[in-house]
């Protein structure tokens, strides 16, 4: 009989896969870095003073004017990539998170309504988020964010709407199964309110399979993100995150000058398969059916 | 053996042929080819409502074609699907 908590018999079995340790250790590596930008970055890439123009589109460990070496070159600006990207990295892994969390807050608690209520306004609900599920989220996304305008919050609102509904699925899957349990019924059989029955009872044990969903859900948006700003609908200029650096570096491709679009990009591809190999990890921790 | 698993290749093929749909507004915007994708987002940086109205039917209808299209192969696959209309 061990003692240990569940928290601790969760970190032992995930310490069991090297390929998701290493990942997560990925995940956070990055998360410091882009916290820790404005402090281990050679040099502030949005301060126009920082820039000499004589050092722009330089190949990767090219000597600056400024004395230090450009390890993965200079973007058309003269900005140098490491610090542009540790930057956009900051600003892509905020979007991601803020635009995960509303998203998972919004769709749980409509999923865990749904299926508390039934009827008539599961039916509702749950239709109209499978309209939502069947249409891609690119599409909607992109429409959102060119009506709404560009800016922080529009492109956070159309990140959510296009994936709360991801979330309210797998709540209200979830949480019909906890429906029907004892224990929610004997909460019912007391005077408490609806929200503190879903709450406090229902939502939290509905929460592992929303805590999957969630990580591939913030590598998602962190994507979707970039798409929307690589087709210059995302994020205004004063706030470049990596999908804009692909952007910029993108017209240079064919001339040679590959570093200003490739390492954005593998900067990005990096972040998001690593989320996605944790997220794959905790998954197959949850299933029941892959547990030895 | 095809014809067992065919239900969810189906299924999949569906869902990969609507995302490269959605996903060709990147790829003809990469490659400047003259399609839907790129239409789409010429007009939504000129905020040309009608035509982003349009290009969203358009899209709509043609998800719906695929969705009915793949269920209609489901029954044609799997002849459980198709006893249950009669009885």
């Amino acid at each position: 009989m061990d003692k240990t908590s569940p928290l601790a018999r969760f970190w032992e079995e995930f310490q069991q896969s090297c390929v998701a340790v290493v990942a997560l250790g990925v995940v956070l590596l990055i998360m410091l870095l882009a916290l820790a930008a404005p402090l281990i970055s050679p040099q502030n890439p949005y301060d126009l003073a920082n820039l000499v123009l004589m050092d722009a589109r330089r190949p990767p460990g090219f000597v600056g004017s400024k004395g230090f070496t450009h390890w993965l070159g200079t973007d058309a600006q003269g900005r140098d990539l490491l610090s542009a990207i540790l930057y956009g990295l900051r600003i892509s892994i905020q979007i991601g998170i803020i635009a995960g969390s509303i998203a998972f807050v919004l769709g749980a608690t409509l999923g865990a309504f749904a299926a508390y209520f039934g009827g008539r306004i599961e039916a509702l609900i749950m239709r109209i988020i499978d309209l939502q599920l069947s249409f891609p989220a690119i599409l909607l996304a992109l429409v959102l964010a060119a009506l709404l305008g560009q800016g922080k919050w529009p492109l956070i609102a159309a990140l959510v709407t296009a994936q709360y509904a991801y979330f309210a699925r797998t709540a209200h899957g979830a949480a019909s199964t906890e429906r029907s349990k004892d224990y929610v019924d004997a909460a019912l059989s007391t005077p408490l309110a609806a929200s503190r029955v879903v709450f406090r009872h229902i939502l939290p044990n509905c929460l592992p399979p929303l805590i999957v969903v969630a990580t591939v859900q913030i590598a998602n948006s962190i994507a979707l993100e970039a798409t929307l700003s690589f087709l210059g609908l995302g994020l205004p200029v004063t706030e470049p995150s990596l999908g804009m650096l692909i952007a910029n570096g993108f017209q240079y491709m064919l001339s040679g000058r590959y570093w200003i679009s490739i390492y954005p990009g593998v900067a990005l591809i990096v972040l998001i398969v690593a989320i996605n190999l944790v997220g794959d990890q905790v998954r197959d921790q949850i299933n029941p059916r892959l547990r030895r | 053996m095809l014809r067992l698993i065919a239900i969810p290749i189906v299924t999949v093929f569906g869902l990969e042929l609507g995302s490269t749909l959605a996903f060709a507004v990147v790829t003809e915007t990469i490659f400047s080819w003259p399609g839907i994708g790129k239409l789409i987002i010429d007009s939504i940086s000129t905020l040309d409502r009608p035509v982003m109205v349009a290009y969203l039917m358009l899209v709509a209808f043609l998800f719906i074609v695929i969705n009915l299209s793949v269920d209609i192969a489901y029954a044609a696959l799997d002849p459980r699907l198709r006893t249950r209309r009669a009885g």
